[in-house]
């Protein structure tokens, strides 16, 4: 069904079709809220937090792009976990190198190069929560989740002009950092 | 945005400019003096390409399936149904607040005005001077401003008739420099406005604060 049909239908208490939405956008909010907090069971947390939250607001949604409000939900959770005085500072960084779910195996890959990806993974996992919030939170929503600089704008509620800045600095925050360990980084960065 | 940093002596192309030009977000005119400039700065072209690795390595970074549903109960649906279950901060009590604090915001400057301008006929401060003698010259400021006034001791002084004040001069007072009547409304009550005042003001100020706190609130989901 089209997405503002399911969205007016979930506006008059259709929980079936809002559960349609929730399938569709739960793997990216959870990917979001995963490299923004870099721990899967928060990741989980802020993820159903999010779409509850959206549930219970929806009749604040008037019209719009449904997915920027999502998502401005999700960092807004994210944030609000991050700056919570419970959060302890880097706590799970170990944890995150460990964890299996940053990588998906593939049945053509040797252990050898998954191992290395796995390893990557982790690493570049721990460049981001290394990150400035604001710069991670642009970096997250542009470069891995690919949106546009719009969008990304319209979710953070700042100029178009910012998201530019922060993602160059970003940018060159990762790129600092991941040349510190060049032996797992594919061709370019690792001769460069 | 700046096409070039500055700072050194040869100059390059700015790390915003570049990482704009990855994503092609530059005016066409930018994008023509970003190639001019890197067909003869290989510094420029090491950075570019280097900003390119680093997004192609963001960009191959692994979805990772949603380890379970996140889709809402139903039963559970039906009790959080968006229309009706209004939170406490939805918009109709914050609108609410903000009428209340507006009137209150009203009400303080229509009184403070009021008392300023002594158009309540109720200026606390009413000086009054008695002298070493039985006849001293009594001053009275305030409104309305009556005329100069001898007062015999023992003798009652009553003027303003809005709001009257009422002085008697006793043997005690005499050589004191400044006595204060007390003022006398309806009747025998007595009124200041600063309690009137600083009551408004501190509504006004917890209103203004409480529908602050609720506009961060509801704006931040």
């Amino acid at each position: 069904m089209d997405e503002e049909l399911l969205l007016q239908a979930s506006k008059q208490g259709d929980a079936e079709a809002y559960n349609s939405l929730v399938l569709q956008y739960q793997t990216p909010i959870y990917n979001v809220a995963l490299r923004m907090v870099g721990e899967s069971a928060v990741a989980e947390d802020i993820t159903q937090e999010t779409f509850v939250s959206a549930y219970r607001a929806l009749h604040t949604f008037a019209s719009g792009n449904f997915r920027a409000w999502l998502f401005r939900i999700a960092t807004n959770a994210c944030r609000d976990h991050l700056r919570s005085a419970h959060v302890r500072r880097n706590t799970s960084l170990d944890a995150l190198v460990e964890n299996p779910t940053f990588s998906v195996s593939s049945t053509e890959e040797s252990p050898e190069d998954y191992t290395v990806r796995r390893e990557l993974s982790g690493f570049i996992q721990e460049s981001l929560t290394k990150l400035a919030e604001d710069q991670r939170v642009v970096l997250i929503l542009v470069d891995i989740q690919a949106f546009s600089y719009e969008e990304a704008a319209q979710i953070l509620k700042t100029p178009v002009g910012t998201v530019k800045s922060r993602l160059s600095r970003a940018r060159e925050a990762m790129r600092a950092t991941l040349s510190t360990q060049r032996e797992l980084l594919p061709g370019q960065l690792r001769s460069g | 945005m700046k096409l070039f940093t500055r700072g050194s002596v040869d100059e390059h192309i700015s790390q915003e400019m570049i990482s704009s030009y990855l994503d092609g977000a530059l005016r066409t005119k930018e994008m023509g003096e970003v190639d001019l400039h890197m067909a003869s700065c290989d510094v420029c072209v090491q950075e570019v390409d280097d900003l390119r690795a680093v997004i192609g390595i963001l960009r191959s970074m692994p979805t990772v399936p949603a380890p379970r549903s996140f889709a809402i109960p139903v039963p559970a649906a039906t009790a959080w149904s968006p229309e009706p279950s209004r939170s406490w901060w939805s918009p109709a009590p914050i609108m609410g607040l903000r009428v209340a604090f507006a009137g209150a915001a009203m009400a303080l400057a229509v009184v403070f005005s009021g008392d300023l301008s002594g158009g309540f006929g109720s200026s606390p401060e009413v000086p009054i001077q008695v002298g070493m003698t039985e006849s001293a010259p009594l001053i009275t400021t305030g409104t309305p401003a009556g005329p100069e006034k001898s007062l015999a001791v023992g003798e009652d002084g009553v003027f303003d008739a809005g709001t009257s004040a009422s002085v008697e001069i006793t043997d005690d007072m005499i050589g004191s420099t400044n006595v204060q009547p007390s003022l006398i409304q309806d009747g025998g009550f007595a009124l200041g406005l600063w309690p009137l005042e600083l009551g408004l003001l501190a509504l006004t100020l917890a209103l203004g604060g409480f529908n602050f706190f609720l506009h961060r609130r509801s704006s931040s989901l």
